[in-house]
């Protein structure tokens, strides 16, 4: 029962420290503002401008759909970065394999690629069109 | 052991048969009347002809020669040391040889005959597919290699029984007698169950799990030592036990007291469905299973006993129920149990030999008098009373009304009467004579008693087939009369021998009856007896390891060892072994000869007496057995015969009333209703409840999913932290 | 490094490659019909079947350091998910042209979901499994809603994909935590492991781990309690996407549960057999008493799928009797092999006589069903009874092998109670046997009666192997060569 006093403390620690941390900002505030509330200070701060409709409604596809596709090349480049980093020495120990296994990602993701190009995904103004008729 | 792929063929051609027939009923496109008895006859007698051809090779067979076949391996359970394998095998020895040739040829003009008396029956094609069917399982049961194939048979011609004596089954009455047929023959086939079941047990003892005959046999010997424990009852010799129960099964198959009541009720089927199952061949299968067990029965005297004992008080009983029977087919029903009892008395002593040559005899003679019954009821428009016949073979030759029927059965009468030089004189006299020889090891004074049953039931039997048949074929025509007992009258013209095809057959079994005797004579006449020989390999098998157990403790039974040397001179191991005492045995053998002569003097006095007296009084004096509406003013003695004794009744009263009533009563209405259905119903009650209250969990919400996933969660931490 | 880099996961890649090409032919050739990419895929999945089989040999080969291996173990895992996935795929070609919902990306879905499968199969390191998880699941998630217009596939794959998320979570943060505990991801290390520094080595933060691996893992295989899902996702989702989760998904999640339990901690046994046992007696009941009040054929199947996960976790249970092991193992390969055949017979039978739109799937629609489709119902009937477990079918035999298997691990408790299930099971899977043979039919109910010979090529199969399988119960003790002891001769050599 001892080892699990250890994960306790830090489960305990956590909770402690956001807590705090609430309770610290919480406090700050209490301490430093006045009470004063009025409608403006009610509405949802959006950048500065006033906000025209409800938060909840409905977006085209395709933001969801640049946004995967941003996700995905974004994990390529972490993965290639430090691939070709340390490319030499991989290549020194496992020797040739090391290129193509790459190149077989790399293909899978030019597969999907042209999957997205063709069917349309890549081609804004056309969503946009279609989307506007 | 001889393989052969040719014993399979007997039971199928039959088997054939039903397919063709069956099929034909079936779809309903009956096939012409007559091509149905052909195919039902004709595939019969393949059957007999390949019977025949091997019992030709197995001739030329060393004396312990057989043939043997595996068909497939059918029933297979275990591994290794605990190997328990059914083969579906066949093996014809010398006594499935001598069981499959009565079969096959009885079974072959019965079927001739049937096509004749069925001419006029609307379900011909039905009626010969049970017959074939029968003739199946018969076969079965008498070529099969071991105890389950044989119980296939068993239970096979158990079936056809129920579905031939139920044949005309619109009428309850006959609806009813295939039931009680089948439900009788079920009570008995349960005592043979658990024999099977013990003697299973008791392989599985011994380390080879097997009811094959031939493990069986080589098993027997350790078989004799084990004990079976009956809690309440105490420990008997498991060989006692299964021998007792295969028996009982027996008593149900073969019609012995206390189970014979449903062979007499069996009449109302087809006769010449009686001439073939209850009385030539299904009846006798009990008495094959306990030849063919007989070397564990020859190791347990006391079951042996027990046979012996019920074969005996049944060849009496029934007599003297034939006495006072005026349905011709019910005396030759009660006569069928009485002969019966006989065989039983016959291996019941060990002669087993003795009981087969009767069981071989008793199918043609018995067969023949059933056929000549068939053939009689016919004549007379199916009138079945004997009291309403008569004169049908009185005057010269040519104006003999039945000519051939008459002499087949006056003679087949006195063949079961016991008179030389009838084969039926012939075997009966051997098992009264191994009956009254055989010291019993058990009781020392039984088989005098059972003999002296014997004696009186052939008597009896004498005095009532006399009187059937001098009621029936002499005197005058009692048929033409009108009275307040019978409304309807024949008058003496129509009466009319029956067609060819009918009395041919009776001829036939008629030359088998009268020649059969030769064959198995007596030892008095030439001092070989033919038909033991043949068997005496296969029967006596058990003999011989009996007496070598017995050997050393020979003088315990010395009477024992000298029926053995009697019965098979220089062949009786007990001679061999104790050579220092052969010499007093001869002389044994001279005064035993004097005796045996002696008794057999007796028995045709007794049976000639019983001839003449039923001669006396029905041909001579004429005397008229009671009309239905005088029975109620004869004797007292006279009413317990013409009531059966009342057995049916006391059956009635103590066994099935109360279990009907039991059983409407406490278990249907009680038991079943209340106990039974209310459990079941309330636990499938119970668990629909508990599904549809649980599936109120199932709220289609993901949020609660997630929740019940984390209560799962918690307790899989929990279990493996803590537990 | 020795030999073809590539060929421990041959057929993985045959079956990307041509989920690959379905996608770029949807993308090049707009017109090329549905159907011909389910013949690529069926192609595909076969020659992966063929190539599984031909390329594997003996020895164990591990490839890409020890993150895939391919020895018998993963070999019966490809089989068996390749063959669930060539049965989906035949269930599906008219299925999907009939509610409407053919298009090429269905089927390339299928291949990468089997791919992922294949991997989970040869995974030897735990990041392996995760990642054949992550690809199998959201394969599935997409296909269960792939039929956009039909509501209740939407909402089951937004259920699925939610709580699929969350015990993906658990199932990463108990990987972590074994790592934490050992050093290690990689199965055969975390064995060495314990073996070297011995069962005290077993500190709470392995046993977290190993609780969270449970949890995820049931969870894919829908062991109760955290069964929740699977009637209202196995409901919605195309039926025979139905067939191929309650199969294929399952298989593989039982695979890789035996290879992480049983090749990764057989030092703590001891601990995770009994929740193992709890897991079972739970999942069994729950699955069997909520399948009593069902009166939708698909749902009372997918509470039955349910009841069966619990079986095949006895028969994951029993792998407790020492030195039988790899029985017990077996016992739970061929219950999969077998609820594998009678499962998608049965959801094909549903395919067979659905029309139109209508799933046919009220278990109402079949009254008199042997009246107007004799065969069909003679099928269904087949199948039904080989769930119920009733001889000589497959489902008999299957059960026969893993409660043999626990009674040999002395748990009887655990037996018993199966076979009690087994016997309140028989009242649900006869109840639609009862309404197609003994009632008459609704006039206005009308089947299907197009000729679809793949589809009728699947029930073929499938009756055939059910019945085959259950025989094969005969010939194993009649002492003869049989499917289980084919299966545990293979797995002899890898446990």
């Amino acid at each position: 029962m001892d080892a699990y006093i250890a994960i306790l403390a830090a489960l305990g620690f956590g909770v402690l420290l956001s807590g705090g941390f609430m309770a610290l900002s919480w406090f700050v505030s209490f301490m430093q503002g006045q009470n004063q509330p009025d409608p403006i200070k009610y509405t949802t701060y959006e950048c500065g401008i006033p906000p025209k409709v409800n938060a909840r409604q409905r977006y085209t596809v395709g933001f969801y759909l640049i946004a995967l596709t941003f996700l995905i090349f974004d994990v390529e480049t972490a993965l290639l970065y430090p691939w070709a980093n340390s490319f030499h020495k991989l290549a020194r120990e496992l020797g040739a394999p090391i290129l193509w296994t790459m190149l077989v990602f790399t293909a899978l993701l030019v597969v999907a690629l042209i999957y997205m190009w063709k069917e349309g995904v890549l081609d804004w103004a056309r969503r946009a069109r279609t989307q506007g008729k | 052991m001889h393989s052969t792929s040719l014993i399979a063929l007997i039971p199928l051609f039959p088997l054939l048969g039903v397919l063709v027939n069956g099929v034909s009923v079936w779809r309903r496109k009956e096939l012409p009347r007559k091509t149905v008895g052909r195919i039902a006859a004709g595939s019969v007698f393949l059957s007999a002809l390949t019977a025949t051809y091997l019992f030709v090779r197995l001739a030329q067979l060393p004396d312990d020669g057989k043939f043997h076949q595996v068909v497939f391996s059918w029933i297979v359970a275990g591994r290794d040391a605990d190997l328990f394998s059914i083969p579906f095998a066949f093996t014809f020895d010398r006594l499935s040889a001598v069981m499959a040739l009565t079969v096959c040829w009885v079974g072959f003009l019965i079927h001739v005959y049937s096509i004749g008396y069925m001419a006029e029956d609307p379900s011909v094609g039905r009626y010969f597919t049970y017959l074939n069917l029968f003739m199946f399982a018969m076969l079965l049961l008498v070529l099969g290699s071991n105890l389950i194939v044989l119980f296939i048979g068993w239970e096979g011609v158990g079936l056809c029984s129920y579905l031939l004596i139920g044949f005309w089954f619109e009428d309850n009455e006959k609806a009813s007698a295939g039931k009680k047929a089948f439900i009788v023959n079920r009570i008995g086939d349960f005592g043979f169950l658990l024999g099977m079941f013990f003697l299973t047990w008791g392989m599985a003892q011994v380390g080879g799990m097997s009811l094959e005959y031939d493990k069986l046999q080589e098993a027997i010997l350790k078989l004799k030592e084990m004990a079976v424990t009956l809690p309440g009852f105490g420990t008997f010799p498991l060989l006692e036990i299964v021998g007792v129960c295969m028996f009982i099964g027996a008593t149900g198959k073969s019609a012995q007291i206390p189970l014979y009541i449903w062979l007499p009720d069996a009449m109302a089927g087809p006769t010449p469905v009686s001439a073939l199952i209850h009385a030539a061949t299904m009846v006798t299968a009990g008495v094959y299973m306990v030849a063919r067990m007989g070397f564990l029965y020859s190791l347990a005297p006391f079951a042996s006993t027990v046979v012996a004992l019920v074969g005996g008080l049944t060849a009496l009983f029934a007599a003297t129920i034939g006495i006072a029977q005026n349905d011709i087919k019910k005396v030759l029903a009660y006569s069928t149990v009485s002969q019966l009892g006989y065989m039983f008395m016959g291996v019941g002593v060990g002669a087993y030999s003795a009981g087969i040559f009767h069981l071989v005899t008793h199918a043609f003679f018995k067969a023949c008098l059933f056929l000549g019954s068939g053939a009689v009821i016919m004549a007379c428009h199916h009138e079945q009373d004997i009291r309403r016949m008569g004169a049908l073979w009185t005057g010269r030759w040519s104006e003999k009304k039945m000519k051939w029927t008459g002499l087949t059965f006056i003679l087949a009468t006195l063949c079961i009467a016991g008179l030389p030089p009838f084969s039926g004189f012939v075997s009966k006299d051997e098992i009264l004579w191994m009956a009254f020889s055989t010291p019993n090891s058990v009781y020392p004074t039984v088989h005098k008693f059972i003999w002296g049953l014997g004696v009186a039931g052939a008597f009896c039997t004498a005095f009532y087939m006399t009187r059937l048949t001098v009621l029936t074929f002499g005197g005058e025509y009692r048929g033409g009369e009108h009275s307040h007992d019978f409304h309807h009258a024949l008058p003496h013209e129509k009466v009319h021998e029956v067609p060819k095809v009918m009395w041919v057959p009776l001829v036939i079994l008629m030359v088998g009856f009268v020649s059969l005797g030769f064959l198995g004579k007596s030892r008095i006449f030439s001092g070989d007896n033919a038909f033991h020989h043949w068997l005496a390999p296969v029967v006596d098998a058990g003999s011989h390891e009996k007496a070598l157990l017995e050997g050393p403790a020979g003088a315990l039974l010395p009477a024992a060892g000298e029926a053995a040397a009697a019965e098979d001179p220089g062949h009786g191991a007990v001679a061999v072994h104790e050579p220092a005492e052969a010499p007093a045995k001869e002389e044994g053998g001279e005064a035993e000869h004097k005796l045996e002569m002696m008794l057999m003097g007796l028995s045709v006095a007794v049976a000639a007496l019983g001839v003449l007296l039923g001669y006396l009084v029905y041909g001579v004096r004429k005397v008229r057995p009671p009309m239905p509406s005088e029975e109620k003013s004869v004797g007292p003695a006279h009413k317990a015969l013409l009531n059966k004794y009342w057995v049916d009744e006391i059956y009635q009263a103590l066994i099935v009333n109360p279990i009907r009533v039991a059983s409407e009563s406490l278990l249907w209405k009680i038991f079943d209703v209340k106990v039974v259905d209310g459990t079941v119903n309330g636990v499938a009650r119970t668990a629909k409840e508990v599904s549809a209250e649980g599936l109120k969990l199932q709220n289609g919400i993901v949020t609660s999913y997630a929740f019940y996933m984390v209560l799962g969660v918690a307790v899989v931490l929990g279990y493996l932290i803590l537990g | 490094m020795e030999g073809f880099l590539l060929k421990p996961i041959a057929p993985h890649l045959i079956v990307i490659a041509a989920g690959c090409l379905v996608l770029l032919m949807r993308a090049y050739g707009k017109k090329t019909s549905a159907g011909a990419s389910g013949a690529v895929t069926l192609a595909s999945l076969v020659l992966a079947l063929a190539a599984s089989v031909f390329l594997h040999g003996d020895a164990a080969k591990s490839a890409f350091s020890g993150m895939v291996v391919d020895d018998n173990f993963s070999l019966l895992v490809t089989v068996l998910v390749l063959f669930s996935g060539i049965l989906c795929v035949m269930l599906s070609f008219d299925y999907l042209k009939r509610i409407g919902i053919a298009q090429a990306e269905f089927y390339s879905l299928v291949l990468f979901a089997v791919s992922g499968m294949m991997f989970l199969g040869s995974a030897s390191d735990l990041v392996t499994v995760f990642l054949g998880v992550e690809i199998m699941s959201i394969s599935i998630y997409v296909l269960v809603g792939f039929n956009r217009g039909r509501m209740e596939s939407t909402e089951a794959a937004l259920k699925y994909l939610i709580l699929g998320a969350f015990a993906s979570g658990f199932l990463l943060y108990g990987i972590a935590m074994i790592y934490g505990a050992t050093g290690t991801t990689n199965i055969a290390q975390v064995a060495e492991f314990f073996k070297t520094h011995g069962p005290s080595q077993i500190s709470p933060l392995f046993m977290v781990g190993l609780a969270l691996l449970v949890i995820g893992f049931g969870f894919k295989i829908g062991a109760a309690p955290f069964h929740m899902w699977v009637p209202d996702v196995y409901q919605g989702a195309p039926t025979s996407i139905t067939a191929f989760m309650a199969t294929g998904v399952k298989a593989a999640g039982v695979a890789v549960v035996v290879r992480v339990l049983m090749f990764a901690f057989p030092e703590s046994m001891d601990r995770w057999v009994p929740l193992i046992q709890l897991l079972a007696m739970v999942t069994m009941t729950v699955g069997n008493i909520a399948a009593l009040t069902q009166k939708n054929l698909k749902r009372m199947l997918a509470y039955s799928s349910i009841a069966h996960a619990g079986y095949i976790l006895v028969g994951l249970a029993a792998v407790y009797s020492q030195g039988f092991a790899e029985k017990a193992v077996s016992a739970v390969f061929f219950y999969l092999l077998a609820y594998t055949v009678m499962n998608i017979g049965a959801f094909a039978i549903m395919i067979l006589l659905g029309r139109d739109s209508d799933e046919y799937e009220n278990i109402d629609d079949y009254k008199g069903l042997a009246q107007r489709r004799p065969w069909a119902a003679f099928f269904l009937a087949l199948f039904l009874l080989s769930l119920a477990g009733i001889p000589p079918t497959a489902g008999f035999a299957g059960k026969f092998y893993v409660f043999t298997a626990a009674m040999r691990a002395g748990f009887v408790a655990l037996v018993i109670i199966g076979v009690l299930n087994s016997a309140l099971s028989a009242y649900y899977y006869l109840r639609p046997l009862i309404i197609m043979y003994m009632s008459d039919p609704d006039a206005d109910i009308v089947e299907n009666t197009e000729r679809r010979p793949a589809l009728i090529v699947a029930i073929g199969v499938t009756a055939v192997l059910t019945l085959e399988l259950g025989m094969g119960l005969l010939a194993y003790l009649a002492g003869g060569g049989s499917y289980y002891e084919m299966i545990s001769g293979y797995l002899a050599r890898v446990m």
